[in-house]
């Protein structure tokens, strides 16, 4: 049981921090890239009239949501065995 | 008056009500009060944790500001949605393994149940009403407009409804009117983005260049505007919209009505799925109203603005892309939204009076069953009264500072003790307790001093703290409070405190143990 719980432990780590350092950073990126760059953020796809921070938005909302695919995946495939496991 | 709307959310009435009368029946212990006896899917509880992010407010007011502003809507929606997979990633599954009934059961695990329960319970109120008054007020105006009706009398229906809800369907109930809410709501505005973007044949580039021929401030409506100008406020924004969310009671609630963690991730990633969604279409709405409501005459005033307010800019949008029939719908549907929120709102509150006051802090934890589940019932009444009262004195009142309030008392004050009480050892009462209040004192205070309250309410010259978003530096004290104060406390109690911590935290990672039912 011990050694599931630790396994199970270490390898949540893995797979949690990184993706919530990564969440982290689009977004702080992202708001702070408004803030700073606001004329980066203005400037527009060639040949188009979308700008950069409205096409970075959009990018984000679709990231934002697959990582929380993404986790449902790991959690799948690594966490709910070893939880499973250790139940019964 | 328009007939449509009112035929069509009277159905919706009647049907919730039934809804409500099937579910009374069922309720027969403060599990199905409280958690709907925890049956509820992660597919359907994903639907409602949406739909509790799908207000009125959320609906009408971001599309209004892309209506606006353009692009600078966009900000408010990212912020919303990016506290989803913090909340996957570090709240929904130790939050479902330690609770049972309300997030204070999670921070007061191992601590000392009744100071933290009755800082829980304060967090939860003042979260819970200063959202109650938002929305109360929102619905009034709103129904006001839409259905020509005196402000006190929408007040009044929405109140009455709620407390019927509420009293008689608890939780089973407030998630099914969620549910249908949803469906309807996501259902509604994707049929407005359809014909908006069928005569540009899904030609978004064309749809865009169309908006910024029709606006007044061209093609600034693609850039970052006004909204953030410093870098100081676009972290503190940021920090009280992606971790409000997870100090949210109503929201939080949600996640005991699953079967399990595992439900409980699967629902997150739902939600985030459908709120995401939804944004966008409120994103493409703003930007249609931009071209097809902003220059018709049909819908501005004499001066030009919309009528009513550019929070009405999806209404009308509505109303030009399909008449009189999707008018209906849509104003149903928001008059739906508001009731299915406030509904889920006053749960969350009668539950911290109910479980958190009178079971565990009153009675000492010994909780006779029948006795709070009737409690809980009397809470949500009294809650419905307030909630009546507070949106009739409120109504001249500038409330627009009250959400923002609610998300930086919860990322301030519920959001730490939380996450602290899950995954830092050394929290102990003591320290929850001293820097939680601190915390609390610190937003309010903060808050009342911001321009926001200061000059837009108070009517003072200058604003004595320069920022509208007291987050950054609320949120910092709270935490830096916490930690010093459990650091320094030595006391016998704190040592057992720090004792539990391994144990609390095997069952919040493996949920072994949550069969065994805790004792609470």
């Amino acid at each position: 049981m011990n050694k599931n719980y630790t396994k199970l432990i270490h390898i949540k780590k893995k797979v949690i921090l990184p993706l919530l350092i990564l969440t982290l950073l689009a977004y702080f990126a992202f708001i702070l890239g408004i803030a700073f760059f606001a004329d980066f953020m203005s400037l527009t796809l060639q040949g188009t009239v979308i700008s950069y921070g409205l096409l970075l938005g959009l990018l984000l909302i679709m990231f934002i949501f697959l990582i929380t695919l993404f986790y449902i995946h790991m959690s799948n495939t690594y966490f709910e065995p070893l939880i499973k496991k250790m139940k019964s | 008056m328009n007939y449509i709307a009112a035929s069509l959310f009277i159905l919706f009435v009647i049907v919730t009500l039934f809804i409500t009368y099937w579910a009374s029946k069922q309720i027969n212990s403060r599990q199905h009060f409280y958690t709907a006896g925890g049956n509820i899917t992660g597919f359907q509880n994903g639907l409602a944790i949406s739909g509790d992010f799908m207000s009125a407010a959320s609906f009408l007011g971001i599309s209004g500001l892309v209506f606006a502003n353009g692009f600078d809507g966009l900000i408010y929606s990212i912020g919303f949605l990016v506290g989803w997979p913090i909340i996957l990633l570090i709240i929904a599954e130790p939050l479902r393994n330690l609770g049972r009934f309300t997030f204070a059961d999670v921070a007061s695990f191992r601590l000392q149940q009744k100071p933290i329960r009755t800082l829980a319970a304060f967090g939860s109120l003042a979260t819970v009403l200063l959202y109650l008054i938002a929305q109360m007020v929102g619905a009034g105006k709103l129904i006001q407009i839409l259905f020509n009706l005196p402000y006190q009398f929408a007040i009044y229906i929405v109140g009455i409804l709620m407390i019927l809800y509420v009293t008689f369907g608890g939780m089973i109930a407030t998630t099914w009117v969620q549910i249908i809410k949803a469906v309807l709501l996501l259902l509604g505005a994707t049929i407005i983005c359809y014909l908006v973007l069928i005569p540009f044949q899904f030609n978004l580039n064309d749809f865009f260049q169309a908006a910024i021929s029709k606006h007044q401030l061209a093609d600034k409506i693609m850039a970052p505007g006004s909204l953030i100008s410093d870098p100081i406020s676009a972290i503190s924004l940021g920090l009280a919209l992606m971790f409000g969310t997870a100090g949210l009671p109503h929201i939080l609630m949600r996640f005991f009505t699953v079967k399990d963690s595992y439900q409980a991730k699967r629902s997150v990633a739902y939600a985030t799925g459908f709120i995401g969604y939804f944004y966008i279409l409120t994103f493409i709405i703003g930007f249609g109203a931009i071209i097809l409501v902003g220059s018709n005459p049909q819908y501005l005033n004499a001066e030009g603005g919309l009528l009513g307010n550019n929070n009405m800019a999806a209404i009308h949008l509505a109303h030009a892309v399909g008449g009189d029939i999707l008018l209906g719908f849509i104003s149903a549907v928001a008059f739906a939204t508001i009731l299915a929120v406030v509904s889920g709102l006053t749960l969350a509150g009668a539950s911290a009076i109910s479980h958190d006051l009178y079971t565990n802090v009153f009675n000492h934890g010994k909780s006779d069953e029948k006795k709070e589940l009737r409690v809980s019932k009397y809470a949500t009444f009294g809650l419905g009264l307030i909630a009546i009262f507070l949106g009739i004195i409120f109504e001249k009142q500038n409330v627009a500072f009250m959400v923002g309030l609610a998300f930086a008392i919860a990322a301030s004050t519920n959001f730490p003790i939380l996450i602290l009480s899950m995954y830092w050892k050394n929290l102990t009462t003591q320290g929850a307790l001293i820097g939680g209040s601190i915390g609390l004192i610190t937003t309010i205070s903060l808050v009342v001093l911001s321009p926001v309250v200061w000059v837009d309410v108070l009517h003072h010259e200058v604003a004595i703290f320069p920022y509208k978003y007291p987050a950054l530096f609320s949120m910092t004290t709270t935490f830096i409070f916490v930690i010093f104060v459990s650091l320094l406390d030595r006391s016998k109690q704190a040592s057992q405190e720090k004792a539990l911590f391994d144990q609390q935290f095997y069952r919040s990672q493996t949920g072994v143990g949550l069969e065994a039912g805790k004792k609470h």
